[in-house]
């Protein structure tokens, strides 16, 4: 992919984050300059323990200050933005709905509007590319899920990403702004330590000689996708943005096949080469969260010529080692069993 | 009716024009009846009926939760009616951010106080005024509560997601939370004179022509003021049952209406014979086509049914500007 983002400066919103460390990363190795507005770093994050924030430029500037934010814009004259920072987390949401609705809903307007405003003041008009999700469509019969689809989102998290995803395309089509959106499958990484979902808290488990715990029962189904795919993904609609016909619109990615709660743990525990079986403990599907649920990849790889170059295996292969490495590093503490 | 007797009611934007008619019924319902404190324009029907005397005024500031919170806890409020929005197309399409803030933040603040208040007692029901415009630009017809919503302006797109907020609070704490989707509503009292009928009955009571700036083809439901109070105090009876919690209701007459035959219905009841004058050839920006509201299911399960028709509700309108503007 040529890329052209030598000397370009991109503002990364979350980059502390699982993404987002990962995307900048990618971006600074393409010669990128990399301005993250500053929130606090889990001290022992891929951010900082792999010396991404030392190469980034780690601005003053809340996603909830909208001055500090046009500042920013103006005076690093940032050229693309990457809007990942949210509470990305379901349970989170339902027990704390307000915080959620603070970052994902209010965070993405007053980022949106500060690049309107700075492009008003002369500042240049950056390419955006807002994080969605498939959990925006919310609970549909109908599989999968195409762009086009109505949003059903009921329960906090999704509804906080349906706003998020309307609001973007808002901006895109009444201020004829370079904005896109991305409503990616579940992705999953070295690098997540959001010990609540199913990859990071099984790959500890595992690492550690325990049998991974499943919430449900092993049947819901998701879409996957490795993070480097994801990372390909959010540099090809950046790009998509030259086209003005790709402005405002949103992009479904995943792999594009739905696995069950079960076969991914199976398939880490495989690659993990453990032999355990999955403590399977749950009920159908745990409250507040969708069943079955995946999004139609078809336009991002026909439009676009984005395709996932990890399949589950060989992404749960990467992550698993990273994992590996990182706990075998890390205080006790960070292994052992939460419950 | 007495369902309100003693039961403290919190009304959210009480001083705007739909606000006052809301207030006037609850008060005559023998409710107490909290406002949150605002500057009160001496035009307004607010004022000119002297609601605020019957009032209590509270001071509220809906962009901060602990604000929100310390009202309902402190009025012990029973029920809630949010209708403070910033409700001007226009307005919305020049500064976003202040409308999404009142639209959105204020929603979501107060359904988060409504939530944070449930324990020793039940948390105040919730009645939150959505609107058709969260529908969007779709293909001409009749709008169920099941179309999808398609909105594309920054104050459709504030609607629906105060639309989604409130339904999530029903679906995941249980909330008895109700939403309305309602026509425009005309009426007595109503100021936004970027609005065709406030607009139209003004120009007539100076003896000037109605200004019509579309080419008056553009289609509306329309619904009289005192039809969307009734709505209202329906939609609020309605969360008695819980099944009921999370419903959003579309509320209108169901047929719909040019702006010229409107214009014309009112200069007929204003006894005018001025000719309405159509500026343009086209539909502005950010309105549009054609839509009206299939409201079969207030009809049907909460016996809510329009008691005013149009030429009725047009005249009744007229008097009032006729009476209140010099």
């Amino acid at each position: 992919m040529t890329t052209g983002l030598e000397n370009t400066t991109a503002l990364v919103t979350g980059a502390q984050g699982f993404i987002g460390c990962w995307l900048a990363e990618r971006l600074l190795e393409e010669g990128a300059q990399v301005v993250v507005p500053a929130r606090s770093v889990e001290p022992r994050s891929r951010f900082r323990i792999e010396g991404i924030e030392e190469r980034c430029d780690v601005v003053r500037a809340d996603v909830l200050d909208h001055g500090a934010l046009v500042r920013t814009l103006a005076d690093h004259r940032v050229e693309l933005v990457f809007h990942l920072a949210a509470q990305p987390i379901v349970g989170i949401a339902n027990r704390s709905p307000h915080s959620t609705w603070e970052t994902n809903i209010r965070g993405t307007y007053t980022l949106l509007d500060a690049c309107r405003v700075a492009a008003e003041s002369g500042s240049p008009m950056p390419r955006i590319v807002v994080a969605s999700s498939d959990h925006a469509y919310g609970d549909h019969q109908q599989l999968p899920y195409p762009e086009d689809f109505a949003f059903r989102a009921l329960f906090p998290y999704d509804v906080s990403k349906a706003c998020a995803d309307m609001l973007a395309r808002s901006y895109a089509t009444v201020y004829e702004m370079t904005v896109a959106v991305t409503r990616m499958a579940n992705t999953f990484g070295g690098g997540d330590l959001n010990w609540s979902r199913i990859v990071p808290d099984s790959a500890r488990a595992l690492v550690a000689g325990r049998r991974p715990v499943i919430r449900s029962d092993g049947t819901p189904e998701r879409d996957y996708l490795y993070v480097e795919d994801a990372v390909d993904a959010y540099l090809a609609v950046a790009n998509s943005l030259e086209d003005p016909t790709h402005r405002g619109r949103a992009w479904n990615v995943g792999l594009g096949t739905p696995v069950s709660v079960l076969e991914l743990v199976r398939t880490l525990i495989a690659v993990s080469g453990r032999n355990v079986e999955p403590d399977v403990r749950g009920p159908a599907v745990p409250p507040g969260e969708i069943d079955r649920l995946y999004p139609d990849s078809t336009a991002i790889r026909e439009q676009l010529g984005w395709f996932p170059r990890w399949d589950l295996e060989s992404g749960l292969e990467a992550s698993y080692g990273w994992y590996e490495r990182y706990l075998a590093g890390a205080p006790a503490a960070f292994v052992a069993d939460p419950a | 009716m007495s369902t309100y007797k003693g039961i403290s009611v919190l009304v959210t934007g009480a001083q705007g024009f739909m606000g006052s008619w809301l207030v006037e019924r609850l008060l005559a319902e023998g409710a107490p009846v909290l406002v949150p404190r605002r500057p009160v324009a001496a035009e307004s029907r607010f004022a000119r009926e002297r609601l605020e005397e019957r009032c209590k005024l509270v001071e509220l500031d809906l962009l901060e939760l602990e604000s929100v919170l310390g009202v309902l806890n402190e009025g012990e409020v029973g029920a809630v009616f949010h209708l403070a929005a910033q409700t001007i197309v226009s307005e919305a399409n020049r500064s976003p951010v202040a409308t999404l803030d009142v639209n959105v933040r204020g929603t979501y603040n107060l359904l988060e106080a409504c939530r944070l208040l449930a324990g020793d007692r039940p948390a105040p029901r919730a009645v939150i005024a959505s609107s058709y415009h969260v529908y969007g630009q779709r293909a001409d017809g009749a709008y169920s509560e099941d179309t999808p919503m398609s909105p594309s302006y920054p104050y459709d797109v504030s609607k629906a997601c105060a639309d989604y907020l409130a339904r999530s609070y029903a679906a995941t704490y249980g909330l008895a939370v109700g939403v309305t989707r309602m026509a425009n509503v005309y009426g007595g009292g109503d100021l936004n004179w970027s609005r065709i009928v406030p607009d139209s009955a003004r120009a007539l009571v100076a003896g000037r022509r109605p200004v019509i700036r579309s080419d008056g083809t553009p289609e509306r439901d329309y619904l009289y003021v005192e039809d969307a109070v009734d709505a209202y105090l329906a939609v609020a009876r309605s969360l008695d049952h819980p099944v009921h919690h999370g419903r959003a209701w579309n509320v209108g007459l169901g047929s719909p209406v040019a702006v010229l035959d409107l214009v014309r219905e009112l200069i007929a009841a204003a006894g005018s014979d001025l000719e309405p004058e159509v500026q343009a050839k086209t539909v502005p920006r950010a309105e549009i086509d054609s839509e009206y509201l299939d409201s079969s299911a207030i009809r049907e399960e909460l016996g809510w049914a329009p008691a005013w028709d149009l030429p009725l509700a047009l005249c009744e309108t007229y008097r009032w500007y006729e009476a209140n503007l010099v």
